[in-house]
């Protein structure tokens, strides 16, 4: 049956491991009861389920991070950064857990060393626990034994004087009893229904989850004769086993100094939070991407109907006419909201993706011996949430660059006459129908003579190539293969996913990723991408009759030039557009098309990082919204083509994937 | 059998309790996630049972039990533990808790409690 729940665990495993992280990162900052609080319920929460799921190992370790917290929650352990390293730890070994269970493997990690680490750490610093009153002896708990005091023996004469009865009532608990202290307590309130209790040992005012017994003697005085309260109690949970008898007469004599009374614990103040969680419902990425090619679907066939309609207005003019045409209107408008709301249903604030970054630079600038401050802006800025997953690891290289290559030592940065913490800013925001994301650092920059040197050396670039290249070109070299800057490969960046992984994972999510840097001042990674992968704005240009459809995104600007402004350089046509030289590109060739001869040519400035080149076209039809339909399986992929859409009029275009012609001009 | 009212932040637990509870034939009416969603639902469905989580964010079990029984004398409430909870189960009972039941939960052990507590 474990295998239903198996989802909803995993799912909840991971937003409670989420919370944890953010909260030993808080209770590291300042010690404050709330979130202790909020970590002990984490922990307790995981503990409960986990148990229930038999992930044994989970369950161990979330029990002795519940042990610890509590300690702190009680005040009975300061917060220190031993603690605070060991939370982290006893964290790190619980998502090398969850990892495990992800994959089914459930004992490949060994915690024993961790749960070692915890236990010795809760003990070696044993804390004053207020312990119980020594009266309560679970030893002594046979019937004789229990002493009355004098004023339980005048209560006792009171309650025989009225008719009632006085029994000493033996209750075993059952030995699979959890929690028996509660279960004492239980019985006992339940006794107070039937009567009175005028004495009950173990001493339920101080009981701790460490005493262990399994029987529990109480007084009673009421109006139940033995056998009926023999069997009242027998029916209750966990009881094995009741013994009712008489007190004796000898117990009640007024003629002894009864023992000092024990004191009363303090009831435990109960945390609220103001924690309100919003209304929502669960539901699987799977139906959600149903939903978008179904209104994918609806998005073509309303272009066609559009089609339709323009082609009936050409040909006649009636009332039927002008009625598709309203319909066709309404429906666009209907149909907008649609793909808005699909859209909106699979966007989650990026939150859940820079949540994760506060760790992980903290545990960096350490193992690096940098001071850091973390600026995190814009989290709540929502993206598809396919595309948080695909971003994930570019950015989190971005990060480990800046703060190994771009944040110096502090004792560097003093001597640069700058402040010895550096700072790392991660930004998000829309900006025009996209979503930008800002790396941003204030380290050494990027030294364009130190990067053209190293490229040199790893032949990347010949030295006359490289006397050739601007400033841009030269920082750009960081995005060819094989290219790594770093004097010493630290195990931190630099383990191979180079700056061209960077850059060809974010086109492939039709995004861009830009790059400024100041050398001294620092650098700016700028990663532009869509709102949603599935439905893009594209520009429907023609070659001949073939229609293609280039990527908004890519698209820096269109410009038309006169055959004459085209130039050739080194066998390379370029145009000079404000100065800076791009190269054009024909694809006639490519898509088989004859060349038009016409007096201005249309040319879209495609863009890749800092690379422009020029696209020739023959005519320029306009933008649209479009869906992107993989070109099945048959035909596969094929080099330059991103996938195909079907347009207005039935008839199928390519989409052009820039990135790889980029790639094929570089490789010329 | 009898109309539960489950209480438990974790939605895993409230399905492995939902899931035993009607295996044992009675009827979930409602389900909450904290202990003031929990005032609002008993309000409204008026359940026979309820089960009540103790460790919760927003309003902890233990008070839930405090307002529902203000505003019902007689409800029955039973409370969902885990091991290292003693106290808290005992200011519940004293709150007005009728029983509790200790997780991992075990089929039987939670319809025999229901069972008494409906007894009760």
């Amino acid at each position: 049956m474990s295998f239903d729940y198996r989802e909803v665990f995993i799912e909840e495993l991971e937003e409670q491991l989420q919370l944890m992280d953010d909260e030993i990162m808080k209770l590291e900052q300042s010690d404050s009861e709330e979130v202790v609080q909020s970590l002990f319920r984490a922990a307790h929460t995981l503990k409960g389920s986990s148990a229930a799921m038999g992930f044994e190992e989970m369950k161990q370790l979330t029990h002795r991070m519940e042990q610890l917290l509590d300690q702190v929650r009680s005040r009975q352990r300061p917060v220190t950064a031993q603690l605070i390293d060991l939370l982290f730890l006893a964290l790190d070994n619980l998502k090398l857990l969850k990892e495990d269970i992800l994959r089914n493997d459930p004992s490949s990690t060994d915690i024993s060393l961790c749960i070692e680490k915890l236990q010795t750490f809760a003990e070696n610093s044993e804390v004053s626990r207020p312990t119980a009153a020594s009266a309560s002896d679970p030893g002594e708990s046979g019937i004789a034994k229990l002493r009355l005091t004098m004023s339980d023996r005048l209560k006792v004469q009171q309650i025989q004087e009225r008719g009632q009865h006085v029994f000493w009532v033996r209750v075993s608990i059952a030995s699979d009893c959890l929690i028996k202290g509660a279960r004492a307590y239980v019985i006992h309130s339940k006794m107070l229904e039937w009567g009175e209790v005028l004495l009950a040992s173990p001493d339920l005012e101080n009981l701790d989850e460490s005493n262990e017994f399994s029987e529990i003697t109480l007084l009673y005085g009421g109006t139940q004769s033995s056998e009926e309260l023999s069997v009242l109690v027998s029916g209750l949970t966990d009881v094995e086993s009741v013994n009712v008898e008489p007190i004796h007469p000898e117990e009640t004599t007024l003629s002894q100094q009864p023992p000092a009374a024990s004191e009363k614990s303090a009831g435990e103040e109960v945390q609220q939070t103001a924690k309100i969680k919003s209304q929502t419902i669960r539901v699987s990425v799977e139906r959600l991407d149903h939903l978008m090619n179904l209104v994918g679907e609806l998005v073509i066939d309303q272009t066609r109907i559009h089609q339709v309609e323009r082609t009936q207005r050409r040909r006649v003019s009636d009332e039927s006419v002008n009625e598709l045409g309203h319909i066709s209107d309404h429906l666009s408008r209907i149909i907008g909201d649609l793909q808005e709301s699909v859209m909106k249903a699979r966007m989650l604030p990026i939150e859940q993706l820079f949540n994760r970054f506060p760790r992980m630079i903290r545990d960096l600038s350490r193992d690096l011996g940098k001071e850091i401050d973390l600026v995190i802006e814009g989290q709540d800025t929502e993206l598809d949430r396919t595309l948080i997953e695909e971003i994930a690891d570019p950015l989190i290289h971005l990060i480990r660059n800046a703060i190994d290559h771009g944040i110096e030592g502090p004792d560097k940065r003093a001597d640069a006459g700058k402040n010895r913490t550096g700072t790392l800013v991660i930004r998000a925001a829309h900006e025009d129908n996209q979503v930008v994301i800002y790396v941003q650092d204030d380290g050494a920059g990027i030294d364009p003579e130190k990067i053209k040197a190293s490229a040199i050396k790893k032949g990347l670039v010949t030295p006359e190539e490289a006397e050739q290249f601007s400033e841009r070109e030269a920082i750009e070299l960081i995005f060819r293969p094989g290219f790594s800057t770093a004097a010493v490969v630290s195990d931190v960046s630099g383990r191979g996913v180079g700056m061209d992984i960077v850059r060809s994972n974010i086109e492939k999510l039709n995004g861009m990723i830009d790059i400024e840097t100041k050398l001294g001042e620092g650098t700016c990674f700028k990663i532009k991408l869509p709102l949603t992968l599935a439905i893009i704005a594209g520009l429907q240009v023609k070659l001949q009759k073939q229609t293609l459809i280039i990527p908004m995104s890519n698209i820096a600007e269109i410009v038309r030039v006169t055959s004459g402004e085209i130039e050739i350089v080194r066998g390379q046509s370029v145009i000079l557009l404000r100065n800076r030289v791009i190269p054009v590109v024909d694809i006639h060739d490519q898509f088989k098309a004859d060349r038009t001869q016409q007096s201005r040519i249309p040319l879209v400035i495609v863009g890749s990082a800092e690379k422009r080149l020029a696209l020739v076209v023959d005519e320029l039809i306009g933008n649209q919204e479009i869906v992107i339909k993989s070109l099945g399986s048959y035909i596969g992929k094929v080099e330059g083509i991103a996938g195909a859409t079907i347009l207005g009029d039935g008839s199928v275009a390519l989409i052009l994937e820039i990135s790889a012609l980029f790639n094929r001009i570089s490789g010329k | 059998m009898a109309k539960v009212l489950i209480v438990d932040d974790a939605a895993f637990m409230r399905m492995m309790l939902k899931n035993i509870l009607m295996k044992g034939g009675h009827e979930v009416i409602g389900e909450a996630e904290n202990g003031l969603d929990a005032i609002e639902k008993y309000k409204n469905l008026q359940p026979e049972v309820v089960t009540m989580d103790i460790t919760m964010p927003v309003m902890e079990g233990i008070e839930a039990v405090r307002h529902i029984k203000e505003f019902d004398p007689n409800a029955k409430i039973l409370m969902c533990s885990a091991m290292g909870q003693q106290l808290m189960i005992i200011q519940a009972i004293e709150a007005g808790a009728i029983d509790f039941i200790v997780k991992p939960f075990q089929e039987e052990r939670v319809l025999e409690s229901v069972r008494k507590v409906l007894s009760n």
